[in-house]
């Protein structure tokens, strides 16, 4: 048994549900449960590049006496008093473990509500006990084109929608502001990331779009969605090094219908592509380093591809998450030249693992990388990051600055720990 | 006063013992913490023991992010959180035999001196009997077993948490020698890095000091503990272990909320020189003297500004709007959750003062920031969203380090604190300025 004294219980699909609505902000959530739920996400979102669920979440208060009979007044009166003081576009009500299990109808309460109140309800009623987070994440996500999402009034031939983002995305700040810059070289406008920083209207109008770039594949179905209903195409994945990057862009123009101004790129190579020969150095042989990493699918097959294609180094270990497209997933990796693809190993599993490659660097979560404790170069990589921030737009691994950065960190850690070139 | 809810609001005046802060709003925001919080919170100061928390993956992973963030500071908090989750199958057939199970491995493989085993909401409701499954699994190991019940439905606060782990340490407890002259601690927290003023000031009277809790003790401190002659009980949630040891092992106690003014806390002293026959009056009267010198000096800073005071469940909190009102400061309004019987008679004392003020539920912190709105004091004394105060005009006093102290350092640190904004404040508040002055484009 895995009693996660050195890793973490995967978060629920209850917090994928509270971390997608999030970043829409004339949204505000009700939850059915005791408020010390809700008290306690204050520290699930101070992890979050110290974000508050404050005027966002809140707690209907449930009591011993709702529990006992199944009361539910406390959650009607919650959502009439929101409604009424905060006039939300969308209200969406929340079901945790103890309202799950006590079996309150939440879809029948908010049905009988509809007509008293303003904002457009909402119910989702997993409780926690549907899945990971990333289903939550998933289940809004879908749930949200379907009933949000308007027939567009026009098209915007330069307009797109980003997919698949939420609060708890690692380094979103960062690698959005440089996604946004790469699409405005090609004169294309992004309408609403979904579901950051966004609000209902930009949502509704999302079928305005010319194309839907998915970025991480919990956007996938939405996408596939759009597509079905309003005949938006979608191209899904992260654009990774100077090669990667223009080959990425090539995709979104070719997909949006846009031409390449060709000689805007080039002048982004001639700016961010010389960083590359930081790693040419006859003292510092960086491609001996032996490379361990972990994050999103979406971020370790772009860093796995960065440093095998680009870097010309070896990944000698590469952790996946659990997806439904996790066997071509491995099969991409290990055709890349990855030497051993895991996934989602349990800690123990991972250091051994670890340990027994004898890696120089290891990219991951706060947690995985204390199963790395005798790697000399730890570098956050992916969720959860209770000990590292990453609020500043700066720092991007994407696109043509993100392979700027990853240099530029790769390097300077290196120097820090010059022990890489003994062991 | 345009707030309904401030109209509404209890004016000190009428506060009596049989009062309840009426809740400001239906949707709560944080509301009260949670007792399976402070559980998970505290179960660490133990050492040597682990900690098998059951539920769902909603409470275990920010119970594991709570103690993760522990992990970060200078506190030496030993890992001793384990987890054990419930599917929603186990909601449907039993968990019984899957914690038995995991109870029997954990002792296994972990072997601790103690083992811990915490419920959640969730273990409440399905209605098997849980004193019954750790008495039984109690004969399959031979590890102490200890059951802590967290049913947050059933309380307005995380309060019973702390209760239930105090009443549960009882169970390590064996019947010991009374020695005389020495003390246990309950209901302290005390920051490893430094001894404080009480724990310097008994030592250096001879008294020995068998167990502090929560404060970094061990299971084999807490079994003796009932050596010790008295109990020092410094909050409510302890109180119940301080009657049940005096029941059972013949400790007696003094039990005493924590104060903030000069005279309150000179008068706890004496009650614990009286009760351990010590003689600390020379060193009582420095440090009074030293404070009381501090608290007129600072007089005319506070002069003629105005507060609103935000209570903790710990403490006297209107002990400390008496020391806000002893600077000088003008209270114009209180946030607390709710009177207990220790408070009454600081009630009284400043009703006699001829103030009067609202007080709401602290519950709600968008209601609160409607009250601070519309009261538009100089200083919040509490925590509160920065950037709101700031754009408000409102300078927050945080006096959250008085946590870890007892006696005049109390005084002290609130003094200190009250002399300054928290650190970034001025930035923050100087960006609030601006972007109010110019507004920000689109």
């Amino acid at each position: 048994m895995n009693y996660m004294e050195n890793s973490f219980p995967v978060p629920s699909d209850y917090f994928g549900v509270l971390w997608a609505l999030a970043g829409i902000k004339d949204a505000i959530l009700v939850e059915h449960g005791t408020t010390g739920t809700v008290s306690y996400n204050v520290v699930n979102f101070d992890i979050l590049n110290h974000q508050t669920p404050k005027g966002k979440l809140f707690s209907s208060g449930l009591d011993e006496d709702d529990v006992i009979m199944g009361c539910e007044d406390k959650l009607i009166s919650a959502v009439k008093e929101l409604d009424a003081t905060y006039r939300p576009k969308l209200l969406p009500i929340v079901a945790t473990g103890v309202t799950s299990v006590i079996g309150l109808d939440l879809d029948g309460i908010a049905e009988k509500l509809k007509k008293e109140v303003n904002a457009k309800l909402l119910v989702f009623s997993g409780g926690g006990f549907k899945g990971s987070y990333k289903d939550g994440i998933e289940e809004v996500f879908l749930r949200i084109t379907k009933e949000l999402v308007k027939a567009p009034e026009k098209k915007c031939s330069r307009t797109v929608n980003i997919l698949g983002v939420s609060i708890d995305s690692f380094n979103h700040v960062s690698d959005l502001h440089e996604l946004k810059r790469l699409l405005s070289l090609l004169d294309l406008r992004v309408n609403t990331v979904f579901t950051q920083n966004t609000d209902t209207e930009a949502i509704e109008q999302m079928s305005e779009a010319s194309l839907n770039i998915v970025m991480l594949d919990s956007g996938i179905e939405s996408a596939k969605l759009l597509e079905k209903r309003f005949g938006i195409p979608w191209v899904y994945g992260m654009p990774f090094g100077i090669r990667g990057t223009v080959e990425w862009m090539e995709k979104v123009a070719d997909s949006a219908g846009v031409a390449i101004n060709r000689g805007l790129i080039a002048s982004e190579l001639k700016t961010h592509g010389q960083t590359m020969g930081a790693y040419t150095s006859f003292l510092k042989p960086f491609n001996r380093l032996r490379i361990g990493i972990s994050g999103s699918n979406e971020y370790v097959k772009g860093l796995a591809y960065f440093f095998i294609k680009e870097c010309e180094m070896d990944v000698n270990l590469v952790v996946i998450q659990p997806s439904a497209f996790q066997d071509s997933i491995i099969v991409e990796l290990l055709r890349l030249g990855v030497k051993r693809v895991l996934t989602a190993p349990d800690f123990n599993t991972l250091k051994k693992n670890i340990d027994s490659m004898n890696l120089h660097v290891f990219f991951g979560n706060s947690y995985e990388l204390k199963a790395a404790a005798q790697v000399p170069i730890k570098i956050h990589s992916g969720f959860p990051s209770f000990d590292y921030f990453n609020f500043h737009d700066g720092t991007p691994v994407l696109g043509f600055r993100g392979n700027d950065y990853l240099v530029q960190t790769l390097v300077n850690s290196v120097n820090q720990h010059t022990e890489v070139w003994r062991i | 006063m345009n707030n309904d809810f401030i109209k509404r609001a209890t004016r000190l005046q009428e506060v009596n013992e049989e009062l309840v802060f009426e809740k400001t709003a239906k949707a709560q925001f944080p509301g009260s913490s949670c007792a399976f919080r402070v559980v998970a919170n505290t179960l660490p100061n133990i050492a040597n023991s682990v900690a098998l928390l059951l539920g769902p993956e909603i409470c275990l992973y920010n119970a594991k992010l709570g103690s993760s963030l522990f992990s970060l500071t200078d506190m030496p908090l030993p890992n001793n959180l384990l987890f054990l989750l419930f599917s929603s199958e186990d909601i449907t057939f039993g968990v019984s035999q899957k914690i038995r199970d995991a109870v029997i491995d954990v002792c296994t493989r972990y072997k601790p001196e103690v083992l811990f085993v915490v419920t959640t909401c969730l273990q409440e409701i399905i209605g098997e009997d849980f004193d019954v499954l750790i008495e039984e699994t109690e004969n399959a190991v031979s590890v102490p077993l200890i059951g802590i019940h967290t049913e947050n439905f059933t309380c307005e606060s995380a309060l019973p948490g702390f209760e239930n782990t105090y009443m549960s340490l009882i169970k390590l407890m064996k019947k010991q020698e009374i020695e005389k002259g020495a003390v246990n601690i309950w209901g302290m927290r005390t920051h490893p890095s430094a001894k404080n003023e009480l724990v310097s000031l008994l030592e250096s009277k001879g008294v020995v000091i068998k167990s502090i809790f929560p404060a970094f003790c061990t299971p084999a401190d807490l079994q003796k503990a009932p050596s010790a002659e008295m109990n020092l009980v410094f909050e409510r949630t302890s109180l119940p272990l301080a009657k049940e040891m005096q029941s059972r092992f013949g400790c007696d106690y003094v039990y005493f909320e924590k104060p903030y003014t000069p005279d309150a806390i000179e008068k706890m002293y004496q009650i614990i020189s009286e009760a351990l026959n010590i003689n600390i009056d020379v060193e009582i009267q420095k440090m009074k003297s030293k404070s009381v010198q501090k608290l007129n000096g600072m007089k005319k800073t506070f002069e003629g500004k105005t507060c609103v005071v935000s209570g903790s469940p710990f403490g006297r909190s209107f002990n400390y709007a008496e020391l806000l009102l002893q600077l000088g400061l003008e209270i114009k309004g209180m946030v607390h959750s709710e009177v207990i019987e220790s408070d009454l008679e600081d009630i009284e004392i400043l009703k006699s003062c001829n103030v009067d003020f609202p007080i709401i539920h602290a519950g709600n912190s968008v209601q609160t920031e409607l009250f601070l709105k519309e009261l538009r004091p100089d200083y919040f004394m509490g925590m509160g969203d920065m950037e709101f105060l700031a754009s408000n005009g409102i300078e927050p006093k945080n006096t959250m380090f008085v946590h870890w102290l007892i006696g005049f350092s109390i005084l002290i640190e609130v003094l200190d604190s009250l002399c300054e904004a928290p650190a970034g404040f001025k930035t923050i508040a100087y960006k609030e300025q601006y972007i109010k002055n110019w507004g920000v484009a689109n």
